[in-house]
């Protein structure tokens, strides 16, 4: 194995992207391998020979207890949980240095500057803002506060003992929390890593802009382009553009994530998003985006509900009893313990979830027995199965 | 503030209702060995403060510090909000003339030699505490950390920064900051000025700083020693110099740790529950009884009105078109409280309300739902609310009651 790798994590339906992203890598780093890591089942219209990386799937890696994990998050979230498995991997083959790149990205330039910093600082970081914004910056501030001081779109990490502290630590908290719920202090896998710079020894804050420019931060800078046609950030060379929150189905829209940035005003950032979409276009992104996410459904067809993986991660080491949990068959799954009532009530353990979680719901139907549970289950037909999203299938237990 | 050129400062910042913590901080410090001069800003007017002169420390008023808005700041803020801003101020101010300033909550009780804190601080242009060194273990770590992530990653109650370029940087940036956003509200992001904190690692340059846990930058990251409202739990190894925050700890109830935390009793301190009774017993022989029973001296209008923490927040939310009232302490004719308590004539089901009931109101789903109409058919049962329950669940005072005629036409 090299020293120096660098690496990216998707999906199968989000395979263009890391093909664009690996392209670019090598595009400036033809030495460097490119690694990226399938956090599906392999897909069969995948030839890992013809892909511009070497592909790495969730069977190479040791994680423990893979179907659970799996099962605690839904597609996005479950393959950011997987970043410190990745980078463990990838040290424990030999690489002493690995740069993972979150997929959404752009590699403009040379980034040799971050596996240069990883000589000396095991673990490096970018924060979402460099310095300080205006007097008026206080509310963007404070959005950058609850969703994580770095963006770990960009993250060096060195084969070293503090690192490897730091990787099996931010492995464990993104067993169960790597979610969205910033009213819990939790931005996916990101808020983990304000505690880095308090935990580790040598977590180095790479502040030049140019390693990770994304929609957090283009009000600061400027984008340009320099006569030899390279992009340019504040007028020295971008190396690393981030398009997160950004959907070719869009359109002409930088991200989703902020409303406030306005397209006519972007410049030179225009032509970063439309040659980004273009590329993902040639990388198969209107193809590959409709192939289905392998953890997304029970093993009868249901789609899983948002709050059966809720009440999955509560369950704790109790859930070992169910083996894989997308596994339908047999009186002793997931699948079943869910359908069936416990003992204080005539609703399925699934309805009895939403039913504790809300108290609009628990002052309307007082009683979860006979007539008050049907009363409830009327609910659950009409105006449950939107408001939380959940497949028909949940009402009855029945399969697809 | 008199001024010493070059050196250390440490200081603290009281309402003088806490001056008894301040003493006992001091007097660690000396016992500790360090000579530094110690300053504790007083955020009390000077009129209530009288010739107050404390043998460890120079007490300076926050009117003497150059705050700016400093009537503004001192009408939106609470006691603790107050302190808070003053910490971030003048004190820490490097430019007021040392080399190094180190700010340490007046709930710090110093145990050991200063030196490692004092050794970082000056090697840095910014020096943050962490309220956690390490990973946490068991099986609420998770639960734990995340804790502290809404709170901050970085204990405010110990910020030291020195005479650099940076340090400056940052206080102005920090100030800032505070003087519009210090509040208690961590689903905004807010911690008061804590979770602040977590951005300057970002923020600021590195200024030659050594390398040890967590620092390859400019921002020192300086261990906790001891318990932080019990949420470390434990010394640290590796941590040589001592200071222990009793951050919440009640001298009246000494069996309790603190009021920011259940997690840890007496019985889990162990030994270390020692400390707590050592620490009252210090409190009290520097005269807590009678301290704590000081007023507050922003607390009330002109009148001698209790002003209620919704009147600051109203204030506050005004933001610069409050300046129309000149001072918000002042009462008489077209004086903030006179607004106040004027009908609100924004549109909604509450337009008619006294403007501080009508804030009361639009916050609370529950009024909202039970009285549809307060201003118009539910009139008589809000008032008899705000009589039977408003008041204590707001902590207003009877002279702000509404009655059930018809409000102050707007004003």
């Amino acid at each position: 194995m090299p020293a120096c790798a660098a690496c990216t994590i998707v999906s199968g339906n989000r395979l263009s992207y890391a093909r664009v992203l690996a392209r670019s890598f090598r595009a400036c780093h033809q030495d460097i391998p490119f690694f990226v890591l399938l956090a599906d089942e392999p897909v069969a219209a995948v030839d890992p020979a013809a892909e511009p990386f070497t592909l790495v799937t969730l069977a190479d890696l040791d994680v423990p207890d893979l179907p659970r994990l799996r099962f605690h998050h839904p597609q996005q979230p479950f393959s950011y949980a997987c970043t410190p498995w990745l980078i463990e991997w990838l040290h424990a083959r030999g690489v002493d240095r690995v740069v993972y790149f979150k997929q959404e990205t752009l590699i403009l330039d040379d980034v040799s500057g971050l596996f240069d910093r990883l000589a000396t600082s095991p673990i490096v970081v970018t924060p979402h803002l460099p310095q300080p914004l205006g007097a008026d910056g206080a509310e963007r501030e404070l959005n950058i506060l609850l969703s994580g001081v770095y963006n770990v779109g960009v993250l060096g990490v060195a084969r070293h003992a503090s690192a490897r502290e730091f990787l099996t630590w931010w492995a464990d908290r993104l067993r169960y929390d790597c979610r969205h719920a910033v009213e819990a202090g939790l931005h996916f896998e990101q808020r983990w890593v304000d505690l880095a710079i308090a935990y580790f020894d040598g977590v180095h804050v790479e502040r030049d802009p140019a390693y990770n420019v994304g929609h957090w931060s283009l009000p600061e800078r400027a984008v340009t382009r320099a006569a030899d046609g390279r992009v340019q950030v504040d007028g020295r060379p971008c190396r690393v553009f981030r398009f997160s929150g950004y959907r070719p189905e869009e359109g002409d829209r930088m991200t989703t994530y902020n409303a406030r940035l306005p397209w006519e005003g972007l410049g030179v950032v225009r032509e970063l998003v439309r040659g980004f979409r273009e590329a993902l276009e040639h990388d198969g992104y209107w193809e590959t985006r409709e192939w289905p996410y392998a953890y997304e459904r029970f093993d009868n067809g249901v789609r899983v509900a948002e709050t059966a993986r809720q009440i999955y991660r509560t369950q704790g080491d109790a859930v070992a009893r169910f083996g894989d949990p997308l596994s339908t068959g047999g009186s002793g799954s997931f699948w079943r313990w869910l359908h069936s009532h416990p003992p204080e009530s005539d609703l399925s353990r699934f309805w009895k979830a939403i039913y504790d979680s809300r108290p609009d719901l628990q002052g309307a139907f007082p009683d979860t027995r006979g007539d008050g549970a049907r009363a409830f289950m009327t609910w659950a037909r009409h105006s449950g199965l939107a408001e939380h999203q959940v497949p028909e299938a949940m009402l009855t237990g029945s399969d697809r | 503030m008199s001024v010493v050129r070059g050196g250390v400062a440490i200081c603290t910042a009281i309402t003088a209702n806490f001056a008894a913590f301040a003493r006992v901080w001091a007097r660690s410090i000396r016992d500790a060995g360090h000579r530094d001069p110690l300053f504790a800003i007083v955020t009390e007017r000077s009129s209530a403060l009288g010739d107050w002169n404390e043998p460890l420390f120079t007490s300076v008023p926050i009117e003497a510090c150059g705050l700016p808005d400093l009537t503004r700041q001192t009408f939106i803020n609470p006691p603790h909000e107050l302190t808070v801003l003053a910490a971030a101020g003048p004190p820490l101010r490097a430019g007021a003339g040392f080399d190094t300033a180190i700010f340490l909550d007046s709930d710090v009780w110093v145990l050991d030699d200063l030196a490692l804190l004092v050794e970082t601080a000056a090697a840095h242009a910014i020096t943050l505490s962490p309220h956690l060194l390490a990973p946490l273990r068991g099986s609420d770590r998770a639960a734990r950390e995340l804790t502290m992530l809404r709170s901050g990653t970085f204990n405010g109650g110990a910020v030291a920064v020195s005479n650099r370029p940076e340090g400056h940087r940052f206080l102005e940036w920090w100030l800032g900051r505070l003087s519009t956003h210090n509040r208690m509200a961590p689903g905004a992001g807010m911690h008061h000025d804590q979770r602040w904190l977590d951005l300057a690692p970002g923020f600021f340059e590195r200024c030659g700083c050594r390398a040890r846990r967590g620092v390859q930058r400019g921002t020192g990251i300086f261990p906790s020693a001891a318990s932080t409202s019990g949420r470390a739990g434990r010394r640290s190894p590796e941590a040589r110099a001592g200071s222990c925050t009793l951050s919440g700890f009640d001298p009246a109830r000494p069996e309790v740790l603190s009021r920011h935390t259940t997690r840890v009793t007496r019985e889990t301190l162990g030994e270390a529950a020692l400390l707590l009774d050592a620490y009252a017993s210090a409190l009290a022989e520097a005269g807590h009884d009678l301290a704590r029973t000081t007023p507050f001296s922003y607390a009330a209008f002109d009148n001698g009105i209790p002003i209620p923490l919704q009147a600051r927040e109203t204030y506050r939310d005004l933001g610069q078109t409050s300046a129309r009232f000149g001072d918000p302490f002042a009462t008489g004719p077209g004086c903030f409280l006179e607004w106040l308590l004027s009908a609100s004539d924004e549109p909604g089901p509450g337009r008619g309300l006294p403007r501080l009931w009508r804030a009361v109101y639009d916050r609370r789903p529950d009024l909202q739902q039970a009285f549809a109409d307060p201003a118009g058919v539910d009139r008589s049962g809000f008032v008899r609310w705000v009589r039977a329950s408003g008041l204590q669940e707001h902590a207003i005072d009877p002279a702000l009651a509404m009655d059930e005629g018809a409000a102050t036409p707007p004003a």
